[in-house]
């Protein structure tokens, strides 16, 4: 079966500064946010794509959804190309595909009611379906009580704005949604809450999710497969169990103890990076990672580790991985 | 309890009130907090439940709209709550420091680090060399690599974990006995919040400090604290020593926020644990127990009487559960 | 959850301002203090005692009196009848001004707020240009290409306010472009005049309501002043500025014409400030009491 998307090589880029300052520095205008990146989703599949600020993440979301265009590299959903659609091809395409914002009540309109804002989608699309039952039955499909249609989103908490946020991706049946950083600002409880909705949702209607978060918990429990990306590139990709029980990369590995269970007496195994995220508007040499790499090796400062296959749909960029040959 | 003497910080049946258009909010009742020199006392619970509140007014500070309804605050024996804002500023900054989770906010955007560092030594003696030298150590004890030349630096130019550790370097540089570190590593990723912590760790052995943590990260609070004063709707239910709170749990409450923190749920789920239900009307806060209507094994006695602290497992492990009182009916 | 059995039926917008307005004594004051003010402009002709203009053949600069509750001016007319008919002639002014002022500047600001940079640049430029000349510099010179009339008034006023309005508007619509509930709209494929009219309209309307009822003031001032320097509204017309000006120049023989002149513009101004801040507090919905 073809992925229902399909990204290959993709590149964005941003200005770094003017383009006369750039031309009179002799310097490139423009730094690479998302650098040379693959992947794709299945139908009913869950990816999700883990890194730190910086790391390119919502870039890739925001290119998905046609609000920054693409540098380079192609961009197919359901087989068509759509990184050089037009305005009225992406009019078409946004009814199948949803995004969930970062910012739960932030990403509501603030004069709209609930009601009006989950059948926003419905209105903009032209849709002429009876918009009261309409949002009766999307309140009710994300556990919502009827009467929140006449809530405005200030008077909701976090966790209820998340559900009207949720609705909202869902109104028009989308076949993929992009979900950024699902469990920002909630509490643990709640967050538990916006995960299981999210992966009922997906049991039920059986869509395609694209998830974005710098948060393990989150990918753990509701993804099928994972990338991790680090300075715009994904330094290793993979089943998310696999992933999760045999590290190769050494970011990865750093990112699992960074997630630590609250438990005083577990083996303390934290790995400390030393110092940040390198600006990618002036990558490392070599292996971009080794910076920051406790195994790092004076090769890796040297030569840019390829992709390494290692069993079934894992795959990672590095000289010295942890996770020794491999095992599949 | 026994270790007054070493007693620090130690707060007694605190009541905060919040005016609001509605009537007053009790953000915090009767709440109890005992910090010994030199230990760190973790703050935890979901918003709403007051651990900023509290946090906020140990240093004597409280929004305009909040007041002190009942209680004490000692510090060294000294009672913050009855302190004018002279003496509240004679203490902050010398005996009491903080650190907050915004480290852009709390920083002047338009003086340069070395700048507040030496405004902040104020009191202190010796010239300005002497505090400009004592200002560079600090930093580079943090961790801000050539820290002599960043002096000169301005808030903006360092990167979120770096404004941080200057935060940090602040609020240690005139070696308080209590360190209040309100969310210190929410607004960081990951591996830098790891890095904090060490920092942290380190500057407390160093240093002898005592730090009460606020966070609502589970995980962070095991790692670093040695006690843990769980909070819920502005009630302390559960209180002991950081193994004794997270291996026994003995208040409902605690033991359904260790449920659902995902990180200890190892295999992989579609249905995570949650807590049904939400929080009380702190306007009018209900009768008996703050989290009958939450909790699965409540029953009659809990909707009527206020439940006290009963000893649970350890010597100084303490929660506000009837399920614990062993004299009683139960 | 609270489970409300009823289906929850919304109370109309203005029902809830309305009670929210009830319970700010000082915004129900100013409410009734233009309520009063606007009532006694619209009911002008049926309100006043007599014809503004008509020469009476009592006292001149009489005090108040059972007949002229206000007293009399210099030619003998009375005061109240003109100081009605002053405040019709200076609602008008506040209504036309900033109704002009407030329509243009919304759309100006609109466009320079969410269009592209260059057309801001442009637009700037211009906002820049007028207002770098005094309101009353401004007016002087138009009155002096035109001549005096209440339509220059008109017309000074608001070409002056103009940019003040689309310099608040393009401030909010340019905070609000990059707010992520725009991102979400459009990614949603909602169209840029969608975008406009339902989600950043209502969100800078409030803010420039307000600042507009506080801006009656002003314009009645304006319209007062320069009819007092005998640039605006011509004799024997009544405005309050020509009552203040007639009764400067006879302050020595009564203070009747200055004090009934000038109480309406203290009354307007209270009335039209109160009410601002009070719509300010209920039109801003962070700052609105509610769980």
């Amino acid at each position: 079966m073809s992925p229902l998307l399909e990204v290959e090589n993709l590149v964005v880029r941003y200005p770094a500064m003017g383009r006369v300052r750039a031309a009179l520095k002799g310097a490139e205008p423009e730094f690479e946010a998302v650098a040379d990146v693959s992947f794709g989703i299945k139908a009913g599949e869950t990816l999700g794509l883990v890194g730190e600020s910086g790391s390119g993440k919502s870039t890739i979301a925001r290119t998905l959804m046609g609000l920054k265009r693409a540098h380079s590299g192609s961009i197919r959903f359901d087989g068509r190309e759509i990184s050089d659609a037009s305005a009225q091809e992406y009019a078409r395409l946004r009814r199948e595909i949803a995004m969930m914002w970062q910012d739960p009540v932030g990403s509501l309109s603030p004069r709209l009611t609930v009601g009006a804002l989950v059948t926003e989608p419905l209105k903009i699309h032209g849709r002429r379906a009876d918009r009261r039952a309409e949002c009766k039955r999307l309140l009710e499909m994300v556990g919502l009580p009827a009467n929140f249609a006449g809530r405005f989103p200030h008077q909701l908490s976090g966790g209820q704005a998340r559900r009207v946020g949720v609705a909202r991706a869902l109104a028009l049946d989308p076949r993929l949604v992009i979900a950024d950083e699902p469990t920002a600002g909630l509490d643990m409880s709640v967050q538990a809450e916006v995960l299981n909705l999210l992966a009922e949702m997906q049991t039920r209607l059986g869509i395609a999710i694209l998830v974005i978060t710098h948060n393990l918990n989150v990918v753990r429990h509701i993804t099928d497969r994972m990338a991790i990306m680090y300075l715009g590139r994904f330094v290793e990709t993979g089943p998310t169990e696999r992933i999760f029980h045999a590290p190769c990369h050494p970011y990865t590995e750093a990112l699992l103890s960074a997630n630590p269970e609250p438990d005083p007496d577990a083996a303390q195994a934290r790995i400390t990076l030393s110092g940040e995220m390198p600006s990618p508007r002036r990558r490392p040499e070599g292996c971009e990672f080794h910076s920051r790499c406790q195994y790092a090796r004076p090769e890796c400062a040297r030569r840019a580790p390829g992709v390494t296959e290692h069993g079934p749909q894992h795959a990672f960029t590095c000289h010295f991985p942890i996770c020794g040959p491999s095992a599949a | 309890m026994t270790e007054a003497a070493d007693s620090l910080l130690s707060v007694k049946n605190l009541s905060i009130d919040f005016g609001t258009p509605r009537g007053a909010l009790h953000a915090l009742r009767g709440v109890e907090l005992e910090v010994p020199k030199g230990r760190i006392m973790g703050l935890v619970g979901e918003s709403g439940c007051g651990k900023s509140t509290l946090a906020f007014s140990l240093a004597g500070l409280l929004p305009s709209n909040g007041r002190v309804a009942g209680g004490a605050i000692l510090l060294n024996g000294e009672d913050v709550t009855k302190m004018s804002e002279r003496e509240l500023r004679d203490i902050r900054g010398r005996r009491v420091s903080m650190i907050f989770q915004d480290p852009m906010t709390a920083l002047n955007p338009v003086a340069t680090i070395g700048r507040q560092m030496l405004d902040i030594q104020y009191r202190d003696a010796g010239g300005k060399a002497e505090k400009r030298r004592r200002a560079a150590e600090m930093l580079d004890r943090v961790g801000i690599p050539d820290a002599a030349a960043q002096l000169a630096a301005y808030p903006h130019q360092f990167s979120g974990g770096m404004r941080q550790r200057v935060c940090i370097a602040m609020a240690l540089l005139t070696k308080p006995d209590l360190l209040i570190a309100d969310e210190p590593t929410t607004a960081l990723d990951a591996t830098l919040e790891v890095q904090i912590i060490e920092l942290l760790r380190e500057l407390q052995q160093e240093m002898g400090c005592a730090i009460v943590f606020v966070s609502h990260h589970l995980g962070t609070v095991a790692e670093l604290c040695d006690d843990v004063t769980v909070m819920y709707a502005g009630e302390m239910v559960e209180r002991g020593t950081v193994r004794d709170v997270f291996h026994n749990p003995a208040h409902p409450y605690t033991q359904a926020l260790l449920e659902c923190d995902p990180a200890r749920i190892k295999d992989a789920t579609r249905q995570l644990p949650t807590i049904p239900g939400t929080l009380p009307d702190l306007v009018r806060v209900p009768p008996g127990c703050i989290f009958r209507n939450r909790c699965e094994h409540a029953w009659e006695r809990c909707a009527t009487e206020h439940p006290p602290h009963y000893a649970a497992s350890g010597p100084r492990h303490v929660a506000s559960c009837h399920l614990l009182d062993k004299e009683g009916t139960a | 959850m609270a489970e409300t059995t009823a289906s929850y039926k919304e109370p109309s917008a203005l029902r809830v301002y309305a009670g929210q307005l009830r319970r700010n004594p000082m915004g129900m004051l100013g409410l009734v203090l233009v309520l009063i003010v606007v009532a006694t402009a619209i009911f002008a002709p049926w309100l006043a005692p007599y014809d503004p203009n008509q020469i009476m053949l009592g006292p001149r600069m009489g005090a108040p009196s059972a007949e002229h509750w206000l007293g009399t001016d210099q030619l003998g007319r009375d005061l109240l009848s003109r100081v009605i008919a002053g405040g019709r002639i200076a609602m008008l002014v506040a209504v036309a001004t900033l109704g002009a002022a407030l329509s243009v500047g919304l759309a100006l600001g609109l466009i320079a707020g969410y269009g592209p940079r260059w057309l801001d640049n442009i637009l700037l430029l211009i906002f820049d240009a007028v207002r770098s000349f005094p309101v009353i510099v401004f007016g002087l010179a138009v009155v002096a290409l035109v001549g005096p009339s209440l339509y220059t008034v008109i017309l000074v006023v608001a070409i002056t306010s103009i940019p003040i309005y689309a310099r608040i508007v393009r401030t909010q619509t340019q905070a609000l472009r990059g707010a992520e509930f725009i991102l979400a709209e459009r990614a949603m494929g909602a169209s840029t005049l969608r975008i406009l009219g339902v989600h950043v309209l209502p969100n800078v309307l409030g803010p420039l309501l307000i600042l507009a009822s506080m801006d009656v003031p002003m314009v009645i001032a304006t319209e007062a002043g320069l009819s007092f320097l005998g640039m605006g509204v011509r004799p024997p017309a009544p405005s309050w500025g020509t009552i203040l000006n007639d009764g400067y120049n006879f302050i020595r023989n009564s203070p009747w014409p200055v004090i009934a002149g000038s109480a309406p513009i203290i009354i307007v101004t209270l009335g039209f400030t109160f009410l601002g801040e009070a719509l300010r507090d209920i039109f801003d919905p962070k700052l609105r009491r509610n769980s």
